[in-house]
């Protein structure tokens, strides 16, 4: 296994964020276990109603922040800990440190998030079947390396203040996705949202959300991956020419 | 190319703050101080040895390539950073071999390799316990078995001897001397003369981000030999003292502060001054109840090297 990944999963599990992880992923499973125990988990719009209420939990709520936390600490994270010296002293370039570590926090993240969300899942009774939860998995993949990239990116860019400007990012992102028409569709949760909602196809979906505004499959794979591609390309060439030594320490 | 590390007119400028102006010099192979006072540059000097920061002008060649985004350099070059920073979560040997790993070893290479340098730097003890739990001494030990692990052919030390204790050092000391026998090119800084002038007697004196001047010890010894040292002396019988000191003792001047009840003396021969006093407070019965050497350390030497500049 790759020694920085392997690095940053150590890490990952080692330290104090590993309990704001816990806690995000444990709020989606309390909000389910209430919905379970106080509401009504029969009837005609029950798939449409679940469709929304997890993907607005994980795509749009708690895959970000994780991302957020986890994502514009990729190098930043190192910097401040002071032990990105051990790590850009060694024959590796720079841009395959950033691609290991984003590796292995995404490959982390993915675990806990699908854990959490097949738990919330069960917890609805199922509800929707296996295709629901397909739906919301492949939604959930794609926000956590989509957002963990771009974040990335945004914490190489800024090491002042990155989760500041990247939660403002978030904010305003998720404030476009609810504008109709064109607008909306230069945000990722667009593209997510089109994902999930294809492959899950819940009834009664036209009554509030015609077809035709949502993104085809394809497309939407293809965007989401395009972003994923291009935000780790900026974070990549960031890192490669950007030197990273603390003031304190010239 | 012979030269562990060559420089031609290389500055290096953080915004407006100059951290190294304009420096040329050829450090060959073989062991070598970086001496200068906190902030004189010797750090940024060794990050742009190093590959951590670009030149903002002139060359920099280490073992006759460019360090700057050329990490296959990095597997000559071993680096013991000064700042106190670890992944403290994990053992000195698993800190040790994932850094081998890194360095291109295979992972049974690298598990090998670093208990071996684990060993060398007398860390085997302690190298299976969280790093977290570690003493300064401890980690200043893991830090150089880390340079060590992939027997690189230069090592940048950036004051590993500091805050390791009398017996700490000595055997860290004696590890470099070893290293140096084995034919390591080694760069070590300090801001002490005496911390390192047991492991080298080549030296570069680095202040206010230039290289003020290079040779052994014994130069810069001479060289702050012929600085006067100031030496500030109480006593209850200070005008006699001042008085029988200029006439018997090598004075190059005297500076009384009545305030005080002290006086300063300037002398080139500290040695010989030393010797006298001592003589003449025992023939004369004179009370010495205070004496401070001020200037007894590199801080003369730089001043004067740059007001000579």
């Amino acid at each position: 296994m790759d020694a920085v990944a392997l690095l940053q999963i150590r890490q990952f599990f080692g330290q104090k964020k590993i309990f704001l992880l816990v806690l995000f992923l444990a709020i989606p499973i309390g909000l389910s276990g209430l919905v379970r125990a106080f509401g009504d988990l029969q009837g005609d719009g029950l798939e449409l109603g679940m469709t929304y209420f997890l993907f607005f939990l994980y795509s749009q709520c708690v895959v970000p922040l994780l991302a957020l936390l986890y994502g514009t600490g990729i190098l930043n994270s190192e910097l401040e800990g002071k032990t990105l010296t051990y790590l850009t002293t060694r024959p590796i370039a720079k841009w395959k440190i950033v691609a290991s570590k984003y590796a292995a926090i995404s490959a982390c993240l993915l675990g806990a998030v699908l854990l959490s969300l097949l738990v919330s899942w069960i917890l609805l009774k199922a509800s929707g079947g296996a295709r629901l939860f397909l739906g919301l998995a492949a939604s959930s993949i794609g926000a956590t390396l989509v957002y963990t990239a771009v974040f990335a990116a945004l914490g190489s860019f800024f090491q002042k203040r990155p989760m500041i400007i990247g939660i403002v990012i978030g904010v305003v992102e998720f404030a476009i996705s609810f504008i109709p028409a064109l607008a909306r569709r230069m945000t990722v949760t667009h593209f997510l949202r089109s994902l999930a909602l294809r492959i899950i196809r819940p009834p009664h979906l036209e009554e509030i959300q015609p077809l035709a505004e949502l993104a085809e499959l394809g497309p939407s794979i293809a965007v989401v991956a395009g972003v994923i591609v291009l935000a780790l390309g900026v974070a990549a060439w960031v890192a490669s020419t950007r030197e990273y030594v603390m003031a304190e320490q010239v | 190319m012979d030269a562990l590390v060559s420089a031609r007119n290389l500055t290096k400028l953080y915004g407006l703050v100059i951290g190294v102006n304009d420096v040329t010099l050829d450090i060959p192979k073989g062991v070598h101080g970086l001496l200068g006072p906190n902030g004189a540059g010797k750090s940024t000097l060794m990050k742009l040895i190093t590959g951590q920061l670009v030149p903002t002008e002139g060359e920099l060649q280490v073992l006759g390539e460019r360090p700057w985004n050329n990490p296959s350099l990095f597997r000559r070059i071993g680096f013991c950073p000064e700042q106190d920073a670890f992944y403290s979560f994990l053992s000195a040997l698993e800190f040790v071999t994932v850094l081998a790993r890194m360095s291109g070893l295979s992972w049974s290479q690298a598990q090998g390799r670093a208990a071996s340098a684990l060993e060398r730097v007398g860390a085997t003890e302690f190298m299976n316990r969280k790093i977290a739990t570690y003493s300064k001494g401890m980690r200043q030990r893991t830090k150089l078995a880390q340079a060590l692990v992939h027997d690189p052919e230069l090592l940048i030390l950036d004051e590993p001897l500091s805050g390791l204790d009398p017996v700490g050092r000595r055997e860290m000391t004696d590890l470099l001397n070893a290293l140096a026998k084995e034919g390591k090119g080694i760069l070590v800084s300090s801001h002490v003369l005496h911390e390192v002038q047991v492991v080298t007697k080549e030296f570069l004196l680095i202040y206010a981000g230039r290289v003020l001047a290079s040779g052994n010890v014994h130069e810069i010894r001479a060289l702050m030999n012929r600085h006067p040292h100031r030496i500030t002396l109480r006593s209850p019988d200070g005008r006699h003292l001042a008085q029988q000191l200029v006439r018997d003792l090598p004075i190059a001047g005297i500076e009384l502060d009545e305030e005080k009840g002290s006086f300063s003396v300037l002398t080139r021969d500290p040695a010989g001054f030393y010797d006298g006093l001592g003589r003449i407070v025992l023939e004369s019965g004179l009370r010495v109840t205070e004496m401070v050497s001020e200037d007894d350390n590199l801080d003369a030497v730089f001043r004067y090297l740059v007001a000579r500049d």
